[in-house]
């Protein structure tokens, strides 16, 4: 599979130990110079300052920038200014598992050019979504997994289709599977896959040919498939300074529920997307 | 070696049954489909190891995994989850004590490598 992790991707492939990796990350972390630090050094905080958003951030789950822009600590220029100064200064991951003698450097370049074309964002996806679109970073994380992974374990080559917006209410095709995602931003992420699709996913998620799959287990692997998706959503999304949870998937058959209802001060963004097998729709739905 | 499965996905525990089936040393003693019952399991069945799924209905993996370090500090936990890829969620696993974080749908050579080496 795919992490977006560095660090996961060389424990996975045995290239360190958990131990190392550990002791790469509190070096790295050393090496890291705090925001409150920074802002410090530029007179845009004082020591005070800095322990109010500390001790405010025990009562409200927010990145440090993010919570001193709510209190008005920080203007978002100066957040702007600070994360860039931080993101200069920081020190990447494979340069503290070399530094600690862990990899070579060669064997470093080798293994990031590998994780890095994993993680290129698939072209097509960047064209579909506007780039003041305000669910941008959101819809760009969800569209890029979601092709990635259906390739990758569900053995479906897709096309994303362009953007649509719908209310009142979606056709259920067979197998709709939801997420939902609380945070710094909020919405639901939903896959709706017709009948044969779905099948084809779950008998491809784990590769267990042997195993036969009734209507309850293609349900569990469709619930298991968005869920997936989800995590490395919300892990990249984190890479983007978007803190989110994600509530354990739903999936919801046509035969329990053909349409699924869209509440009024909501709005779904969907995109039709094409597969070799058939059509289905994955998108979300926000507030409006 | 005895196995704990704590997985609310039939088909995640399936597949694991079946990988693990096929490494002669493993004997899986239990499967749990929350967190609840992988604690209330852990103390019942003492395995020499838990294979954790982390979102989970009801008490989360994350959370299970915390109460089995606090009861037993020498458990050996491998994290197999969907949420595995996020840096911070990995890091605060492995310092709780997990063994290594896996990625789902994981590949059946990962979690062998790491039974193996849980086996050395």
């Amino acid at each position: 599979m795919r992490p977006k992790f560095f660090g996961q991707y060389l424990l996975e492939n045995c290239l360190i130990t958990k131990d190392e990796l550990l002791e790469a990350l509190r070096f790295q972390n050393t090496k890291l110079k705090r925001l409150g630090e920074i802002a410090c050094q530029k007179g845009y905080l004082d020591n005070k300052k800095v322990e109010d958003i500390n001790s405010a951030q025990r009562d409200e789950d927010m990145l440090f920038g993010l919570l001193a822009v709510k209190m008005g600590y920080l203007n978002e220029k100066q957040l702007d200014e600070l994360l860039t100064i931080q993101r200069n200064n920081h020190i990447y991951l494979g340069e503290a598992v070399v530094h600690k003698g862990f990899m070579s450097k060669e064997a470093l370049e080798r293994e990031l050019e590998r994780f890095h074309k994993e993680q290129e964002v698939v072209k097509s996806v960047q064209d579909i979504v506007p780039d003041d679109n305000p669910e941008h970073d959101e819809l760009i994380a969800i569209l890029d997994i979601t092709v990635k992974i259906l390739r990758r374990a569900g053995n479906v080559l897709s096309k994303i289709g362009n953007l649509e917006t719908q209310t009142k209410q979606l056709n259920n095709s067979f197998a709709f599977a939801s997420v939902k995602f609380i945070g710094d931003s909020g919405f639901e992420y939903f896959l709706n896959f017709p009948q044969n699709i779905a099948f084809n996913i779950s008998r491809s998620l784990y590769n267990i040919p042997e195993m036969e799959f009734d209507l309850e287990t293609v349900f569990d692997a469709i619930s298991e498939f968005a869920n997936i998706i989800a995590g490395n959503v919300k892990a990249q999304l984190l890479e983007y300074g978007k803190k989110l949870e994600i509530s354990p998937p739903l999936c919801i058959w046509n035969e329990e529920k053909q349409i699924i209802e869209i509440p009024e001060n909501k709005i779904a963004l969907i995109f039709p997307s094409v597969t070799p097998e058939g059509d289905f729709i994955v998108g979300i739905i926000k507030d409006r | 070696m005895k196995v704990l499965i704590v997985d609310d996905s039939r088909l995640a525990v399936f597949s694991l049954k079946e990988v693990l089936s096929r490494i002669e040393e493993v004997e899986i003693v239990g499967i749990a489909n929350d967190g609840e019952a992988g604690y209330r399991l852990y103390r019942e069945l003492e395995p020499d190891l838990v294979i954790m799924d982390m979102v989970m209905p009801g008490v989360s993996g994350s959370e299970c995994t915390k109460q089995i370090f606090e009861h037993d500090p020498s458990a050996k936990i491998i994290v197999v989850s969907g949420v595995g890829g996020a840096q911070d969620k990995i890091y605060e696993e492995l310092e709780k004590g997990a063994i290594t974080v896996i990625s789902k749908p994981f590949e059946e050579k990962v979690i062998r490598n790491a039974i193996e080496q849980i086996m050395k």
